[in-house]
């Protein structure tokens, strides 16, 4: 193959398979012109299969599915990629039902310190691979919403808290050593130069009028603090 | 989520040119987790600027002008705190001999796979690389002519081993 070849096939998008891990062992030879032709209907058949199976029955949507219906006079989002909703209408937004389907259908990822979170992939009605989470304070689920990378967890996440929770989880916050600075309208929270050495994904913390936003594990490397303009860019008022 | 059906365009747009934006991105990065980074970085910066009339030249340098900030940012890590990066292996290319030209295009120096990749992936100017890479026109185009050469001869030497 020579170099225009090889670019040429770089750039046609039947060349690639962006559903497959990375492979490392052998790979199948280039099958003949007409078995390339039967072989992509053949897989795009499959993949149109596996994709309705995936929507219809995998991944139900409780927005849609639920039984609460979307409040067309709700705050809009600021913008269109931090999924947000306006803080008080996350409680509404779920019920006992929908909760317990969490529960049953979806992951759970345990965390002592923030509650369960219940994550979700979001289906066609946002670009791209984002991810809801939910978070459960121990008195109802709250809120929290964040585009993510593909499944390495969510960047940032928003949520209502009250006066006592936001007490309760900045006395934990300093404890740790952490410092609050005023920006924007919140209290920041920065990890220190010295806890960045330990942990490079040490998350950052904001806290507003009734709301909270943190900065989550995030694989791409980084760290959560480079989001902290978005987090405050993005995050609510209440 | 109806409500969402007002940025209709740029969800569609996102979904009819998130792969071409993503397959770029790891062209020019060689790893998949970072240029997820970049892409979704890009869109979410997209998004804030919406509506853009012409969205896909400047989704195009967006990823460009990241990968390129990506990239630096790893020039600039001391060599022994840098974790053991995964590499790709070109799994996500269907055919062997496709991937052993990505492979081949991947392990040229950065600046050579840089010049190439956004002058034959990305479609862009030589004077519009020199100026995302800072350095002259006559950098992008020897850079791109050491890197083409290379290519052809790591492409002859497997053609012979093939042949063998």
């Amino acid at each position: 193959m020579n170099v225009d070849e090889g670019m040429r096939r770089l750039r046609d998008p039947n060349e690639w398979d962006l559903t497959l891990a990375p492979r490392t062992g052998a790979f199948p030879a280039r099958p003949p012109r007409l078995r390339s032709l039967a072989f992509g209907f053949a897989a795009a058949a499959a993949v149109a299969v596996v994709a309705t199976f995936a929507l219809v029955v995998l991944a139900p949507d409780p927005f849609v599915r639920g039984p609460v219906a979307v409040d067309p006079t709700a705050t809009p989002r600021p913008t269109a990629t931090s999924n947000y909703q306006a803080p008080e209408n996350c409680r509404s937004l779920l019920d006992d039902a929908t909760i317990a389907s969490f529960e049953s259908d979806f992951w759970q990822i345990s965390d002592e310190e923030q509650g369960d979170m219940y994550r979700i992939k979001v289906k066609d009605d946002l670009p791209g691979s984002f991810v809801q989470r939910f978070l459960n304070f121990g008195d109802g689920i709250v809120c929290a919403f964040g585009p993510v990378n593909s499944d390495v967890g969510v960047k940032y996440a928003y949520g209502p808290i009250s006066a006592e929770q936001a007490s309760e989880q900045r006395a934990l916050i300093e404890a740790r050593g952490y410092t609050a600075t005023r920006q924007g309208g919140f209290d920041v929270y920065l990890p220190s130069a010295a806890e960045l050495e330990q942990d490079p994904m040490a998350q950052a913390y904001a806290f507003g009028d009734g709301v909270w936003a943190y900065s989550v594990d995030h694989g791409g490397g980084g760290g959560p603090v480079r989001y902290l303009d978005e987090i405050l860019q993005n995050a609510p008022t209440n | 989520m109806t409500e969402w059906g007002a940025d209709a365009r740029y969800t569609r747009l996102v979904h009819e040119k998130g792969s071409e934006l993503l397959r770029l991105a790891m062209l020019m990065i060689g790893n998949r987790h970072d240029a997820e980074d970049v892409v979704q970085d890009v869109l979410i910066s997209v998004a804030a600027a919406w509506p853009i009339t012409r969205p896909m030249p400047y989704l195009k340098r967006a990823v460009a002008n990241r990968c390129i900030d990506v990239i630096r940012k790893r020039r600039e890590i001391p060599v022994e705190s840098v974790p053991e990066q995964p590499s790709d292996e070109g799994g996500f290319l269907l055919y062997d001999d496709t991937r052993r030209f990505y492979e081949l295009l991947r392990d040229l120096p950065p600046r050579q796979r840089e010049t190439l990749v956004l002058r034959f992936q990305f479609d862009l100017s030589d004077s519009m690389i020199a100026k995302m890479l800072g350095i002259s026109i006559t950098t992008v185009r020897s850079q791109a002519q050491h890197g083409l050469r290379k290519l052809r001869m790591s492409e002859a030497v497997l053609t012979v081993r093939n042949e063998e």
